[in-house]
């Protein structure tokens, strides 16, 4: 862990300010219809697993980087989000025919995992300098994802900063968690953990490409190959 | 972590979990063919590809050194490939049989505690990833949301294989690894019962 214990209490405690400040003044001051589109996009980082993996990979790759890298990183994330944000509005959702062609070809998806999850294979000398082109990458896909998600009407804007905040605080917690991992065993075995997860992006995301391109089938239309086992003949559906 | 730090962080996962809503996304619902959940079941209640992935892990932890990566790290990976076969409608013969034999070799080079070379071994694991691969991706095609599914088994994959290199480990050391080649050899019996009873699978 080259991030040292000082940089990583600081981080965490200033999200944890910053949460817990966000959580009061939505208490006292702002009306519940807003405070729901609030709620629910701060969760949506994290119910929507196309974007939770690859915010997980961003915050395993920043733990074990250097102040040096850590921050800026940081920064180009929260920066890319905000951009996206405020680029998605006028271009992707008032052009219906990129709107659906990055839905129903899972475009974002797909880069934000394999993009992460291919820094999180590289030795950790290797990826150094591709850190903020990962971070860039999944900031960016986060924020169009979130505003191609957004329910669209006046209160948006309130789901869309949360969405934000939300992926921030995912990849926060991730430092947190890799670092309190990093305490109780050896860095060679946090590594070996992050090339997993690393292969899991990497294939979920592949998966998920194949199943945009190939055609969907509708339930029940699946046959069993004849030849599924020993070139048995099986008995086929009338 | 200091101990200002955990205070700070449990507070705002308290408050964050404190505003959380209280219905849930429709896409995280389970079902035979739904999101997150079916996706993370279907290779843990499949006794044989549960057994085989178990046996991936035991095998890198049993060789050691890179393997104990290189292993669980390749066998997604080819598993997405396997994947999009399926996915596409690619008649691959003999899928239940790739997969029963999958079972009884892993555990047949567990029990003789074979040292294979970095590319026979990883070719080996690939051969086997296909087969496994190709049973996932059959199904995606129909899942209510495929991201999700897709999401599901690869990371219920990746976690049988920690659990299986964590069983590898804790298995080397006692009698010299004799537990470990034990459990190897139950493995491969219970693939040679997979192969001779294939109405199981």
């Amino acid at each position: 862990m080259n991030a040292s214990q000082h940089t990583r209490d600081a981080i965490i405690l200033a999200a944890a300010i910053i949460v817990t400040g966000s959580v009061i003044i939505m208490r006292l001051w702002v009306p519940e219809d807003v405070a729901s589109y609030v709620r629910h996009g701060l969760l949506l980082p994290v119910l929507k697993y196309s974007l939770l993996l690859p915010l997980i990979a961003c915050g395993c790759i920043l733990s074990s980087e250097r102040p040096a890298v850590l921050f800026p990183s940081l920064v180009v994330l929260a920066a890319t989000l905000w951009l996206g944000l405020r680029w998605a509005e006028p271009t992707v959702l008032s052009d219906q025919q990129l709107a659906v062609l990055l839905v129903r070809y899972p475009v974002l998806a797909t880069t934000t995992g394999v993009a992460a999850g291919c820094a999180l294979l590289l030795p950790p000398r290797a990826r150094r300098w591709l850190v903020p082109l990962v971070c860039a990458i999944c900031g960016f896909g986060l924020s169009l994802s979130i505003a191609l998600e957004s329910p669209g009407d006046d209160y948006s804007g309130w789901f869309s900063s949360a969405g934000g905040l939300g992926g921030i605080i995912v990849v926060i917690a991730s430092i947190a968690l890799a670092g309190t991992v990093q305490q109780f065993g050896s860095s060679a075995w946090l590594s070996v953990g992050g090339r997993i997860l690393g292969s899991w992006l990497i294939a979920a995301s592949l998966m998920l490409a194949g199943s945009a391109v190939v055609p969907q089938r509708p339930l029940g239309s699946l046959t069993i190959p004849a030849t599924l086992f020993n070139g048995a003949d099986l008995p086929r559906e009338p | 972590m200091s101990r200002t730090a955990t205070s700070g962080l449990l507070l705002s996962v308290f408050a964050f979990a404190s505003f959380a809503p209280d219905t849930a996304y429709a896409h995280l619902q389970g079902g035979p063919l739904g999101g997150f959940q079916s996706g993370f079941r279907h290779p843990i209640v499949g006794i044989d590809h549960l057994l085989a992935m178990l046996a991936v892990g035991i095998w890198g932890a049993q060789m050691g050194g890179r393997n104990v990566w290189t292993l669980p790290v390749t066998f997604p990976l080819i598993m997405a490939v396997g994947g999009i076969l399926g996915m596409s409608g690619f008649d691959l013969p003999y899928v239940e049989l790739g997969i029963a034999c999958s079972v009884f070799v892993l555990g047949l080079v567990i029990a003789f505690a074979w040292k294979a070379p970095d590319w026979a071994a990883l070719l080996l694991i690939a051969v086997f990833a296909i087969f496994h691969g190709y049973a996932h991706g059959v199904e995606l095609p129909q899942a209510v949301d495929p991201a999700s599914y897709a999401n599901g088994f690869v990371v219920a994959t990746g976690l049988i294989h920690i659990i299986g290199i964590g069983i590898g480990l804790l298995l080397e050391r006692p009698w010299k690894g004799q537990l470990s080649r034990a459990l190897g050899a139950a493995i491969a019996v219970t693939g040679l019962f997979f192969i001779s009873v294939p109405q199981l699978l």
